[in-house]
C-alpha cells in the first residue's frame, strides 16, 4: 500500500493549481478530517468504554451471561462460516466454470438471498416450522400421527440460526467468489493445462488457492454481519453479544456496561478486519496478466448436473423463493387490515428518514471523496478511511456510541440551562430522529464514499485538465464533465444507502423517537409478539425494495465478463 | 513575436526546482520536442505554459499577451492553447462530434458543425462521428484528441507523449502525419517526449532539459554532433567513456590519443566516443584488439571489443556484412567526428 501510495503521488506529479492559484489546498483536507472526527466518535465512545471503571452489572454480566454470549458467538461464527463456504464459493464455481442447464439463469438468481432480512427470514421460517405451522401440521394430516409421536429439528436454537443466517450471508462468498474464479481464465489454462494438470487437479491446486484471497474477503463481509445480526437471534432467543447490549441498555439501563460489551464485540471485529485487509492485500498481487481469454467449461452430464442443478436450486429456494413465498401469502391474507393510515405512516417515516440518510451520505461522501482527489495526503485519506470503519460496527455498537455523547451533551446543556435560566430543556439530540440519522451515517457512509469514490475515480486528471485548456472554468468542467460522468455513481451509492437503512432493526430500535416506528421495527415488533402474519406485509415490502439493488447488481454481473 | 515564448521561467515544488530559468521560443508552424529523462521537468514546463501551473518567476507570453509573469495570470481556459494528453483523455460519455465540439460550444450551431466536420474529414475520422471512444482503436483516439484540441483554432498546441499510448509502429506513422498537419495551419508545437528518436525524426528543434534546466537546444543534427556535455552526448546513441587527462591538446587513451584542441594540459577529462567512431580495419592504423562478440541489427551490426593491451571494453557500429567474427584480431582507430572531450 505504501509503495502503491508514494508511486501514485509522483506519477501524478506535483499538486497542480487549477482550482486555485498559488494556494494551498488544506481546507478540503481540514473539511475530511473533521468529517471523520465527527463520524467516528461513537466508536471512539465505545472503545474508550474499557477504561470506565466496572458496575454492578457488569460484574453480574460476567458472572451469569458473558460466557455464553462468547460461546455462542464463536458457534455462529465457525458455523456460518462453513455454511458460506460451502455454498458461496461451490456453487460460484459451477456457475463460473462449469456447463449445465439453467447456469445463466442461477448465476443472477443465486444473489437473490442478499435481499432477504436475516430477522425476516428468521420469523418466516420460525412460523412456518413451529408445531401449528404448515409444516408439521402437513406431517401430522399424511402420516397420522399424533402429538409427541414424532420428532422434529428445533429450528428456535442455535443451529437454526446459523443455518438461517448461512442462507442468507452466502451471496457475498459466491459474489466475490464467482469473479475470481472467472478472472483467473488465462492463469489456470496456461500453467495449469500446459503442466499437463487435469481438470479437477487444476481446480485443486490452482483455481482454488488463486480465489482464496476473494473467497476469505467474502467470508470475512458475511461473519461481520453474522457478528451485527440482531433481529434473528433475538427472535430465536439466543443470546448473543447484540441481544446483550440490548438488553443491558434496554432492561438494565446500564449504558457503561453496554458499551463495555460493545466494546468486546469490537474485537472480534476488528479481528474479522485484519483477515479481509490480509486478504485483499493479497489479492492485490494476483492479477498477473490484462489478457482474458474464457476458459472453457467442464460440461456436466448424468447425476453431475443433477447435482449441479440441486446445488444451486436448493439455496435459492430455502434462501430466497421458500420466505419470500410465505410472506407473500401472509400478505395477501392480512394485508386489508395491515394496510392502514398506520402502515401507511410508517411506511413515510421509513422512506422519509432512509431518503434523508441517502442524501446525507451521499453528500458526506462527495466531500470526502473530492478533498482524497483535490488534496491527496496521507491526512486526507486517512479521514475518508476512518469515516468509511462505520460499516464494520454492528448497528447495536454504533447505537450505544451515539447514545453516550448524545446523552451527555444533553445533561450538560439541560444542567446549564435550569442553573442559569431555571429553564429545563429535556432531551436536545438523544431521543430525536437527528440521532437516527447520524447513526445510519456512521454506519452505511462506507457504503457511499466507495460508491462516491470509484465514480470519480472515472473522470481522470487529464480529463479535467483538457476541458481547461478547451475553455471551460472549474463550474463548467464540473458541470459538463463530472456531473454526467459521476450522476450513475451517485444514484448507485444513493440507492444502497436507502435500502440499507430502509432494512436497519437494532440502532433504530434502541435509537428511535418516541412514537417513531419505521417498517422494520413493526415488522419485527409484530413477530415478537407471535403476530407473523401481520408482520409479513412491512416484511414483504423491504424484500421487494432490497431486491432493487440486488437486480441492478445482479445485471451488471452479467454484463461485466472479462474478455468478452 | 507570435507564438509561444517563455522566458527564464522558474517553477520549484517543496524547495525543489522542477523548473529552472526556462527560456524557451517555439515559433509558428516550428515543432520543438522537449527532450529528458523522467522527472527532469519537461511536463512541468509544458505545464507551465498551458496555465496549468503558474511560475513563481519570469514571464510566458503566447502570441505576444503575456499569459503569466508573476504579476498577472491567464488561466488555462483564457489561454487558447490546446493540449494532448499521452492518455488522450477522451470524454467518455461525449461520443466523436460531441467531443470535437466541446471547446466551442459557445459558436452558432453551423459554425460548429463546419469545423468540425472539416477537422474529422481532415483525420479520417468522418465514419465515427457518432462513435463513443471506446470502441475506438488506440490511434483512432489519438486522432479524436487532436482534433478536439485543434477545434478551437488554437495557436499553440502542447503534447505531452501524445504518441507513447500508441503501438510502436502506428506510432512513427500517426506523429508525421500529426505534425505535417499543424505546420501546414502554422501552429507552434510544444511537444514532451523521453525518447531521443522521436524527437529526432518528428522536432525542427529539439530542447533537451535535465534536472530542470534546458541543457542544450538546436537542431537534431546539433545536438548529435555538438553535445556540451557527457549527458547530451549520452541521450542519443549508446557512447564509449573513458576518463583522461590533456597532454600536449589530445588525450591518450587505450584506443590512440583523442584531439582536444581547446583544453589546457593536465584538465580532467571524459572521452565520449559513439559506436560509430571507432574505425575497424585489418591492418590499418589504429591499436591491435580482439572482437569479443557480435550482434546483427537489420541495417548494422554492434561490435564488442578489447584491445589487446587494454582492460576496458568498448562498442562499434559497422555496416551490416562489413564484421568481423569473434576472435578475429583488427585494428582500432577513432575518428574525428563522434569524439567528444569533456573536462570534469
Amino acid at each position: 500500500m505504501a509503495l502503491a501510495e508514494a508511486l501514485d503521488g509522483q506519477s501524478s506529479g506535483p499538486r497542480e493549481n487549477l482550482r486555485r492559484r498559488g494556494g494551498r489546498l488544506s481546507g478540503w483536507t481540514v473539511l475530511a478530517l473533521a468529517i471523520a472526527a465527527v463520524v467516528s466518535i461513537p466508536i471512539l465512545v465505545v472503545l474508550a468504554s474499557v477504561f470506565v471503571p466496572a458496575t454492578e452489572v457488569w460484574g453480574h454480566l460476567v458472572q451469569t451471561v458473558l460466557g455464553r454470549y462468547i460461546t455462542n458467538t464463536l458457534w455462529i461464527l465457525v458455523g456460518v462460516a462453513i455454511l458460506t463456504l460451502a455454498m458461496g464459493a461451490g456453487t460460484a464455481w459451477l456457475v463460473g466454470m462449469c456447463a449445465f442447464p439453467g447456469r445463466r439463469a442461477f448465476e443472477w438468481a443465486l444473489l437473490l438471498p442478499l435481499a432477504m432480512p436475516a430477522y425476516a427470514i428468521a420469523f418466516t421460517y420460525g412460523g412456518m416450522m413451529d408445531f401449528a405451522g404448515p409444516v408439521q401440521t402437513a406431517l401430522r394430516d399424511w402420516f397420522g400421527w399424533g402429538v409427541g409421536d414424532y420428532w422434529f429439528p428445533q429450528l428456535r436454537s442455535l443451529p437454526g440460526v446459523i443455518v438461517l443466517m448461512g442462507l442468507v450471508l452466502y451471496p457475498y462468498v459466491y459474489l466475490l467468489a464467482r469473479t475470481a474464479f472467472l478472472e483467473q481464465s488465462v492463469c489456470v489454462l496456461e500453467v495449469g493445462r500446459t503442466l499437463g494438470q487435469g481438470p479437477w487437479r487444476t481446480f485443486r491446486r490452482i483455481a482454488l488457492p488463486l480465489a482464496r484471497p476473494a473467497i476469505a474477503a467474502g467470508m470475512a463481509l458475511a461473519l461481520m454481519e453474522a457478528l451485527s445480526e440482531f433481529g434473528a437471534v433475538q427472535y430465536f432467543a439466543v443470546d448473543t453479544f447484540t441481544t446483550g447490549i440490548f438488553r443491558t441498555w434496554y432492561g438494565l439501563g446500564d449504558l457503561a456496561a453496554a458499551a463495555q460489551l460493545a466494546a468486546i464485540l469490537m474485537l472480534f471485529i476488528f479481528a474479522l478486519l485484519a483477515l479481509e485487509r490480509m486478504s485483499r492485500g493479497r489479492a492485490a498481487y494476483h492479477h498477473t496478466t490484462t489478457k482474458y481469454r474464457p476458459l472453457p467449461r467442464y460440461h456436466l452430464t448424468g447425476w453431475a448436473k443433477v447435482g449441479a442443478i440441486a446445488g444451486c436450486a436448493v439455496p435459492i429456494f430455502l434462501g430466497f423463493l421458500l420466505p419470500a413465498g410465505q410472506l407473500a401469502v401472509w400478505s395477501i391474507e392480512t394485508a386489508p387490515e395491515i394496510l392502514d393510515a398506520r402502515f401507511a405512516h410508517e411506511a413515510a417515516n421509513t422512506i422519509g428518514i432512509s431518503v434523508a440518510a441517502a442524501v446525507l451520505a451521499v453528500g458526506i461522501a462527495l466531500v470526502l471523496a473530492y478533498a482524497v482527489r483535490i488534496a491527496p495526503g496521507r491526512l486526507a485519506r486517512a479521514g475518508a478511511r476512518l469515516a468509511g470503519l462505520g460499516y464494520a460496527i454492528p448497528g447495536p455498537v454504533i447505537a450505544v456510541g451515539v447514545m453516550i455523547p448524545f446523552a451527555w451533551t444533553d445533561n450538560v446543556v439541560d444542567g446549564w440551562m435550569r442553573d442559569t435560566f431555571n429553564v429545563s430543556t429535556g432531551l436536545v439530540l438523544s431521543g430525536t430522529v437527528f440521532a437516527l440519522l447520524f447513526a445510519y451515517i456512521v454506519r452505511f457512509l462506507a457504503i457511499s464514499l466507495n460508491t462516491v469514490e470509484s465514480g470519480l475515480g472515472k473522470v481522470t486528471p487529464n480529463m479535467d485538465r483538457a476541458a481547461r485548456s478547451l475553455g471551460a472554468r472549474p463550474a463548467a468542467t464540473l458541470r459538463r464533465v463530472h456531473a454526467p460522468m459521476v450522476r450513475g455513481s451517485l444514484l448507485a451509492a444513493g440507492l444502497l444507502v436507502f435500502v440499507h437503512a430502509m432494512k436497519e432493526l437494532p440502532a433504530t430500535l434502541i435509537l428511535r423517537p418516541f412514537d417513531f416506528n419505521t417498517l422494520a421495527v413493526r415488522a419485527f415488533e409484530l413477530a415478537s409478539d407471535e403476530r407473523l402474519a401481520d408482520a409479513a406485509p412491512a416484511a414483504l415490502a423491504i424484500v421487494v425494495v432490497g431486491l432493487v439493488p440486488v437486480l441492478v447488481l445482479s445485471r451488471a454481473l452479467s454484463q461485466a465478463r472479462p474478455g468478452s | 513575436m507570435s507564438g509561444l515564448l517563455l522566458e527564464k521561467v522558474s517553477r520549484s515544488f517543496a524547495g525543489r526546482a522542477a523548473a529552472d530559468a526556462i527560456d524557451l521560443t517555439v515559433e509558428p508552424g516550428e515543432v520543438v520536442c522537449m527532450l529528458g529523462p523522467s522527472g527532469c521537468g519537461k511536463t512541468t514546463t509544458l505545464r507551465l505554459a498551458a496555465g496549468l501551473e503558474s511560475a513563481d518567476s519570469g514571464r510566458v507570453t503566447i502570441d505576444d499577451q503575456i499569459m503569466d509573469d508573476t504579476t498577472a495570470f491567464v488561466p488555462p481556459e483564457a489561454r487558447n492553447v490546446g493540449l494532448v494528453f499521452q492518455d488522450f483523455a477522451l470524454f467518455p460519455h461525449l461520443d466523436v462530434r460531441a467531443n470535437v465540439e466541446f471547446g466551442i460550444g459557445d459558436q452558432p450551431l453551423d459554425a460548429r458543425r463546419r469545423i468540425v466536420d472539416d477537422l474529422l474529414e481532415r483525420m479520417n475520422l468522418a465514419a465515427h462521428a457518432a462513435a463513443f471512444p471506446h470502441t475506438l482503436s488506440g490511434g483512432e483516439q489519438q486522432r479524436v484528441a487532436l482534433a478536439r484540441a485543434l477545434a478551437p483554432g488554437p495557436n499553440v498546441m502542447l503534447m505531452d507523449e501524445p504518441f507513447s499510448g500508441l503501438d510502436f509502429r502506428l506510432r512513427d506513422q500517426v506523429g508525421e502525419e500529426t505534425l505535417v498537419l499543424l505546420r501546414q495551419l502554422g501552429t507552434s508545437t510544444l511537444m514532451v517526449t523521453h525518447d531521443s528518436d522521436e524527437a529526432m525524426r518528428l522536432g525542427d528543434r529539439v530542447a533537451l532539459m535535465n534536472r530542470g534546466r534546458i541543457i542544450q537546444q538546436g537542431t537534431p543534427a546539433d545536438l548529435y554532433r555538438h553535445p556540451v556535455d557527457v549527458f547530451t552526448a549520452n541521450f542519443f546513441s549508446e557512447i564509449n567513456q573513458l576518463q583522461g587527462a590533456v597532454n600536449k591538446h589530445s588525450v591518450p587513451t587505450e584506443l590512440g590519443p583523442v584531439a582536444a584542441p581547446d583544453l589546457a594540459d593536465g584538465t580532467p577529462v571524459t572521452v565520449c566516443l559513439r559506436p560509430e567512431s571507432l574505425v575497424l580495419t585489418r591492418g590499418g592504423d589504429g591499436v591491435a584488439a580482439t572482437i569479443l562478440s557480435t550482434r546483427n541489427m537489420g541495417p548494422y551490426d554492434l561490435v564488442w571489443l578489447k584491445p589487446v593491451a587494454g582492460v576496458a571494453k568498448y562498442l562499434a557500429r559497422l555496416g551490416t556484412g562489413t564484421t568481423p567474427a569473434p576472435g578475429a584480431e583488427v585494428r582500432v582507430a577513432v575518428a574525428q567526428s563522434g569524439s567528444f572531450v569533456f573536462a570534469d
